[in-house]
């Protein structure tokens, strides 16, 4: 198989990841809950954890850090905690369903940023979406369709100039682009992407502690006999059994990272990327989204002319054993821009443990089925 | 005399068990007295010539929400004192 669906999740990750899941299901007790061997083993590992997302991302204190089982969850908890009926808030229509779907349901007012041709977002029209009420941004930092990276640094500078407090969804970029705690008041992130950890882990990061309502409550370890817990970061996320397992192997990943360095990783990606690209652009019959002409993620999703992206992603599996991911991709409004609703598109996501060969076989396989 | 020193929460208390057994401190962890705090915390068991080193660090990280409690044991019952922590201004006041 030529796994090129790493945007979903990162099949082909460090053999330590793996290692430390075993020993962690083999050895933790409950992290968190008593104060023998077993349970203080997994507490230190989940407070390791932390340390390294701390690392990654520049954080002086890893309790800024909270765990939760996905980027999903983490942004349900965030908007949640924070979004009222009342409050207006802008997000962009290249944001993914995790994003949408908690927004809709908070009963907020939206607005959204809308795109180019090439999927790049029209920060122009910033000023003309504000409302007196308006007082949160959440927005992807890249998009898991088109694989552009959005201009956070442009869009935290407007946020912070208009009191908005912005929340970045990070799942398809921390661990493959530099993720910088300071880039936005707080930022969600799933552990079993680009941050090699096992699924089930993600998480929370706050640039400054802040009080968060509680939408998720339960067993937290102390306090037992309050009614209520407490509201600061991480504890305020983290009730119930921690996936100490999970987190036991993200720590494993993101050491990868750590070790690695994000610029390797980043310049190994782009390669691939940009060698994929060449490969295919001049192609008549396929249609790619996003634009090529600055730096991206490794994700190319792309149609081709008649054909339903369900039959492609099949014969390019079936024919050539090669994973890609069709229809929506959960992000139902970028499709809606670029009319391909009916069609959908395919996407090729790649990751650094790819290889050129791989790459070229893609190419190929593409170049066959749409002559 | 021995001490113990308790944490508004869970991960709190890991993250200042890992400051202090850096900087080489001996930090027994044990279940929350139940005459402190009933519930299903943890807390640090200090020995008495530790609890000064030990606090001044989690001062200088600006770990705040401790409290220090002091053990004693009278006709074979324990008790747990709440014993007064200076606070980083008297700590430098003394260093003065």
């Amino acid at each position: 198989m030529i796994y090129f669906d790493n945007a979903a999740t990162s099949l082909i990750r460090p053999p330590e990841v793996a290692e430390a899941v075993f020993y962690a299901i083999n050895h933790f007790g409950n992290a968190g809950r008593s104060f023998y061997d077993a349970t203080m083993v997994s507490s230190r590992a989940v407070y390791k954890t932390r340390e390294a997302i701390a690392s990654l991302v520049g954080l002086d204190n890893p309790l800024q850090v909270a765990f939760t089982s996905s980027a999903t969850e983490s942004l349900n908890l965030v908007i949640r905690s924070l979004i009222k009926p009342e409050d207006a808030v802008i997000t962009t229509v290249t944001d993914h369903n995790s994003t949408l779907r908690p927004l809709y349901l908070s009963g907020c007012q939206l607005d959204f940023i809308s795109c180019d041709d090439q999927g790049n977002l029209l920060l122009d029209s910033l000023d003309q979406l504000l409302r007196p009420n308006t007082r949160f941004m959440v927005a992807n930092h890249g998009s898991n369709v088109t694989g552009n990276i959005n201009d956070v640094k442009t869009l935290y500078q407007w946020c912070q100039a208009h009191h908005l407090t912005l929340v970045l969804d990070a799942a398809q970029t921390m661990g493959s682009i530099e993720v910088k705690a300071d880039m936005a008041d707080i930022i969600c992130f799933t552990g079993h992407k680009s941050l090699m950890g096992p699924q089930g882990t993600g998480g929370i990061i706050v640039k400054e502690d802040r009080t968060f309502e509680v939408v998720k409550t339960g067993g937290a370890g102390t306090d037992s006999f309050e009614r209520f817990q407490n509201q600061h970061v991480p504890d305020v996320f983290e009730c119930g059994t921690q996936n100490s397992h999970g987190l036991h192997g993200l720590l494993k990943g993101v050491e990868y990272i750590l070790r690695q360095g994000i610029d390797q990783i980043n310049e190994r990606e782009s390669r691939l990327v940009s060698r994929f690209y060449q490969g295919i652009r001049d192609l008549d019959q396929v249609t790619l989204y996003g634009d090529f002409t600055r730096p991206r993620l490794p994700v190319v999703s792309l149609t081709v002319e008649g054909m339903d992206s369900a039959d492609l992603a099949l014969m390019l599996w079936e024919d050539y054993q090669i994973a890609t991911r069709a229809g929506a991709h959960c992000a139902p409004l970028i499709h809606q821009h670029f009319k391909t609703r009916a069609q959908g598109m395919v996407r090729f996501s790649f990751s650094s443990f790819n290889t050129e060969e791989e790459i070229d076989r893609g190419i190929e396989a593409l170049r066959r089925i749409s002559n | 005399m021995e001490y113990i020193i308790t944490f508004e929460s869970t991960s709190q208390a890991v993250q200042t068990e890992r400051l202090l057994t850096d900087k080489g401190f001996k930090v027994r962890v044990m279940p929350l007295p139940s005459q402190i705090n009933v519930g299903c915390g943890g807390c640090f068991r200090l020995e008495e010539q530790d609890l000064e080193g030990a606090l001044r660090v989690l001062s200088d990280h600006q770990i705040g929400g401790i409290q220090v409690f002091q053990k004693t044991i009278v006709n074979k019952r324990t008790n747990y004192r709440l014993y007064p922590v200076n606070t980083q201004e008297e700590i430098e006041k003394d260093e003065e």
